[in-house]
């Protein structure tokens, strides 16, 4: 009985805290729709902000989550079919969390319906707002259909084609940018899937450690592998851009100066993959808890530093009153707006536990 | 249909700036807006020194990547080939500016001249609101408006959208020149079609070496800059010798 009660106290204080974070955001949405995006620390030099490096963060994890969930179905890892509705589940959440930073981002979502009345097929980010669109409805259809213990082998051969479409593409909207050097390439997309898949199991591991859910044969080997490829792939980019003598490379050096990019490699990278490598470690769930916690925040820092790096160097730095070189600086509205879009993702995922059973296939 | 574009001739060019100025007057530009814009710099050491300097606007580029990526062909081209902007159609996304590598295109964070029509208070319950000052002086808008750029541009425009040159199309319409071509008090600017043999640009490009900015990211800018503004001398010897 007075486990009950304990239970029903966390969860009341745990629906408070987000309850008071939602208000906070509420608060933010309204000061953006009526004072616009000054509220914001940007400029002509600095376009993006916070919420859209917040965009990616999640819009990664919607991805990667999906990917995980369709993993038995495409790639028969019939070990992760009991995580299947769950990751669903944190696949809608993360993505509806995606949504909410894009609107905070825009300001102005009215002028969305261009997209459909106005559609530039050749533009990219045209291309990623169909993508996400479709993999929500999609996502939805699949929930549903797992709910009902229908088959759903089709749908999620076609969810998972549209995630690892959907990650590629936004990796494209900065790869196709070919007047800044740090974005350009066909390194972005690549890098954006990895760090979706990343992202993906990462939140799982933590999502089945906080609620004392059984150990999923391989997850924790899968997540091991994927961060070492990653690893690599870090090294070699960061090795490119220092040994680059052009100018426009520049941003790769600032990017290396700064605490941000030593947290990202450092705990965001290396001292999880230590700890997933190391059988005495990867044994042990504070470990593989940590492992997974530090992986998911080392890629919202590599989103940060992402946008940042991309636009520490203006389009023409040459321009008088243009800075050479840019700094960013977030506001605490920034912060609030993902605050909000964080603590939706845990409301939508906690109704989802509570009302679905998310232990069955 | 012509293929309008622009050559600025250096040499006459005087860096007055009264391009920027006139820019800002014809399209009813908010403060710290700048459709048009300039590079400069110093080289040397003094006595020995050397400052040059280049005036910037819209590219109007053949391939333009702000009209490429933009999701919404806000950004689009005339058949003319003037790089325009729909603001009904504009998101606010911003993408173009990351895109356009000669970063020209600014976006509205503020509603439009917020110095004369903004309802805040600069000190709140110290200093009256921009327009309630204005208002106490019988004014009703901004000191200068434009309405004849109503014709092709949204008059003002609004906040969370971007802006961009046009090359003054709503003139280009009625047969004239872009307004910092008409304006400029040292004729440095000379603008026609490029695809008329028999137009200035295009006997001008004839003439002399031009250069492009950033041409090698094949954006074919339609802005080209020619000769140079060299008023020093350098005596003749053999090897400096």
């Amino acid at each position: 009985m007075s486990e009950i009660k304990a239970k029903s106290a966390k969860s009341t204080v745990w629906l408070a805290v987000l309850g008071i974070a939602i208000l906070a955001g509420l608060y933010t949405t309204y000061k953006v729709v009526t004072e616009g995006l000054t509220i914001y620390g940007a400029n002509d030099q600095v376009v993006w902000t916070l919420p859209l490096a917040a965009y990616t963060f999640f819009s990664l994890m919607s991805a990667g989550s999906a990917l995980v969930a369709t993993l038995p179905q495409v790639l028969g890892f019939q070990q992760f079919v009991t995580l299947t509705k769950r990751t669903t589940v944190l696949s809608i959440a993360a993505l509806v969390a995606a949504f909410i930073c894009m609107f905070l981002e825009l300001g102005n979502p009215w002028h969305m319906l261009s997209y459909i009345t106005s559609p530039n097929p050749s533009s990219s980010l045209w291309g990623l707002g169909v993508l996400y669109l479709l993999q929500f409805v999609f996502l939805l259809i699949m929930f549903w259909r797992l709910n009902k213990g229908k088959s759903f082998k089709w749908l999620a051969i076609f969810v998972f084609g549209l995630a690892v479409l959907s990650s590629t593409t936004l990796g494209s909207t900065f790869g196709l940018v070919e007047a800044r050097s740090f974005y350009f390439g066909e390194f972005m997309p690549i890098y954006f899937l990895l760090n979706a898949l990343l992202s993906g199991l990462a939140v799982i591991i933590l999502a089945n450690l906080f609620q004392k859910i059984g150990h999923v044969e391989d997850l924790d080997k899968l997540l091991r592998i994927v961060l070492g490829v990653a690893l690599i792939f870090f090294v070699w980019r960061t090795f490119v851009g220092l040994y680059a003598s052009s100018p426009e490379f520049e941003s790769f050096k600032h990017m290396f100066g700064t605490w941000m990019y030593q947290v990202e490699f450092w705990l965001g990278l290396a001292l999880p993959f230590l700890l997933l490598l190391v059988p005495t470690f990867r044994e042990m769930v504070w470990a593989r808890f940590s492992a997974a916690g530090l992986v998911l925040a080392g890629i919202f820092v590599r989103s940060l530093l992402l946008v940042e790096s991309g636009l520490s160097i203006p389009g023409d730095p040459r321009l008088t009153g243009v800075p050479g070189f840019v700094t960013v600086s977030y506001t605490v509205w920034e912060w609030l707006a993902f605050v909000f879009a964080l603590a939706v993702l845990f409301l939508l995922y906690t109704i989802g536990d509570k009302y679905f059973n998310l232990e069955t296939a | 249909m012509a293929r309008y574009a622009m050559v600025i001739d250096l040499q006459r060019c005087t860096g007055c700036g009264g391009c920027i100025l006139a820019c800002k007057n014809e399209n009813n530009l908010s403060q710290g807006v700048s459709w048009s814009s300039k590079i400069a710099w110093t080289e040397g050491t003094f006595p020995d020194v050397r400052y040059t300097y280049i005036t910037t606007l819209c590219n109007h580029c053949e391939n333009p990547p702000c009209v490429k990526g933009c999701p919404t062909k806000a950004m689009y081209q005339t058949e003319d080939g003037v790089v325009a902007h729909d603001p009904d159609k504009c998101i606010g996304c911003r993408y173009c500016m990351t895109r356009c590598p000669y970063g020209v295109i600014h976006f509205n964070w503020d509603h439009p001249h917020a110095d004369w029509l903004g309802h805040v208070e600069l000190i709140p319950n110290g200093t009256t609101a921009p327009v309630e000052l204005v208002s106490k002086n019988g004014g009703t808008a901004t000191p200068y408006y434009n309405p004849a750029l109503e014709e092709t541009y949204a008059g003002v425009r609004p906040r969370g959208v971007v802006e961009k040159c046009t090359f003054c199309n709503h003139r280009l319409q009625n047969g004239e020149l872009p307004y910092c071509v008409e304006s400029c008090p040292s004729n440095a600017r000379i603008f026609g079609d490029l695809d008329d043999p028999n137009s200035e640009v295009s006997k001008v490009l004839a003439k002399f070496e031009s250069f492009r900015l950033r041409e090698n990211l094949g954006t074919e800018p339609k802005v080209f800059y020619v000769r140079e503004f060299t008023p020093g001398s350098n005596d003749a010897s053999k090897g400096g010798v």
